[in-house]
């Protein structure tokens, strides 16, 4: 199995849970280890584009396809209800100085994000943390975790923004994958 | 008024004429940058009543620092008074003059404080009918603790790359025009000194 069971078993269940508030849900250790492993190899061999446009975002960024993703598709459908052929992923890296902000002229065309946090430690005191704002100034925080799956229904106003990295990052970078469909 | 507050070298005819043609031509966009602007005496009052101001954390996608409410609504006398002669009818004449702008009495006047790690990232400051942005400030940076103010050259009304900075120096007065082209960043204080300014807008139609 790659993906834990519980979630497997439940996956019906998780889109009940979402919320008007945040329609999304935060799975913690959400990969078999030796799986999710496998899956923090590929951030060493993928090549990173740096990307930088002032008034939205800064960072590098790598597409990928994934390793043996059936299972992981599988549940994919099984949330979104919607069918694919293949898993496209991009891992995106912040380091010093990157960042993403919210940005109304983006035509976001995806209906979920899925967000994989890759590192095995990340400290959020150096930002590159990911936020979920509605625009009416209410913000959702998703902690860093190693292993952790987060899943957001994008609705109308729902933006999502990833705070500037500051200098406490030193050399260290973020990675995360996004598979948005 | 003005020479109660302002340093007298900067109300000189022949000096006030030739910061008018600086203005207009600096670049990226038009801007000033006047060292030693206030008089002494005037300038170390300030500090203590900033100080004694609340700051509250500002906190978004796009900055991280700590601002006060407008000092309109401020109980501190010095403060009053440091609005009052912003506001004056002489010495918002006195930024018409140099800037060419036609501007109305209304201010907006804050205390902001970055500390280690805080930033401001580029933007254009357009809202409404800001004319002029100012930053008046009271901590003498160096290259080493960051806290620089960028200016950016545009393209296609979009920031390119920075092309011009100030490193903050105590009583310095900078203030520059707010269009389509002023995108402008705080670069992040990387250091335990603290970068303390007042900064607001002058308004016009």
């Amino acid at each position: 199995m790659a993906i834990n069971q519980l979630y497997l078993n439940n996956s019906r269940q998780i889109t009940t849970s979402f919320s008007e508030d945040f329609p999304g849900a935060i799975l913690f250790d959400f990969f078999d280890e030796s799986y999710f492993r496998r899956w923090q190899r590929t951030l060493h061999s993928v090549n990173y584009t740096k990307e930088k446009k002032h008034l939205t975002h800064s960072y590098a960024k790598a597409v990928t396809t994934l390793p043996d993703t059936l299972e992981l598709r599988k549940f994919i459908v099984a949330i979104t209800r919607k069918k694919m052929k293949r898993l496209s992923a991009e891992i995106i890296q912040f380091g010093w100085k990157d960042y993403t902000i919210l940005n109304d002229t983006v035509n976001e065309k995806h209906h979920y994000d899925f967000i994989i946090d890759l590192d095995d430690f990340w400290d959020e005191r150096s930002g590159g943390t990911i936020f979920y704002s509605d625009g009416t100034g209410n913000y959702v925080h998703i902690p860093a975790r190693r292993n952790t799956i987060t899943i957001v229904k994008r609705t109308k106003n729902l933006r999502q923004f990833v705070k500037y990295v500051n200098h406490r990052a030193g050399r260290k970078k973020r990675h995360l994958l996004f598979i948005r469909i | 008024m003005l020479r109660a507050w302002i340093n007298p070298h900067y109300v000189q005819e022949n000096i006030v004429q030739d910061l008018r043609r600086k203005f207009r031509k600096n670049r990226p966009f038009s801007h000033l940058e006047l060292p030693g602007f206030f008089k002494e005496e005037k300038i170390r009052t300030l500090l203590p009543a900033l100080h004694r101001e609340k700051f509250y954390l500002k906190n978004s996608d796009l900055f991280t620092f700590l601002q006060t409410n407008d000092f309109k609504g401020t109980k501190n006398r010095t403060l009053q008074q440091f609005r009052l002669f912003l506001s004056s009818p002489e010495f918002v004449h006195y930024i018409s003059f140099l800037s060419g702008k036609k501007l109305h009495h209304t201010i907006d006047m804050f205390g902001t404080v970055y500390k280690n790690t805080h930033y401001l990232l580029p933007h254009d400051d357009q809202v409404e009918d800001r004319k002029i942005a100012y930053f008046l400030y009271f901590s003498t940076l160096t290259k080493k603790d960051g806290g620089k103010l960028l200016l950016y050259a545009s393209k296609n009304k979009k920031p390119s790359a920075v092309a011009h900075h100030i490193l903050p120096a105590f009583n310095t007065f900078a203030f520059f025009k707010v269009s389509t082209k002023s995108f402008h960043e705080v670069e992040e204080v990387i250091s335990a000194t603290q970068r303390v300014t007042i900064t607001g807008w002058f308004h016009g139609n």
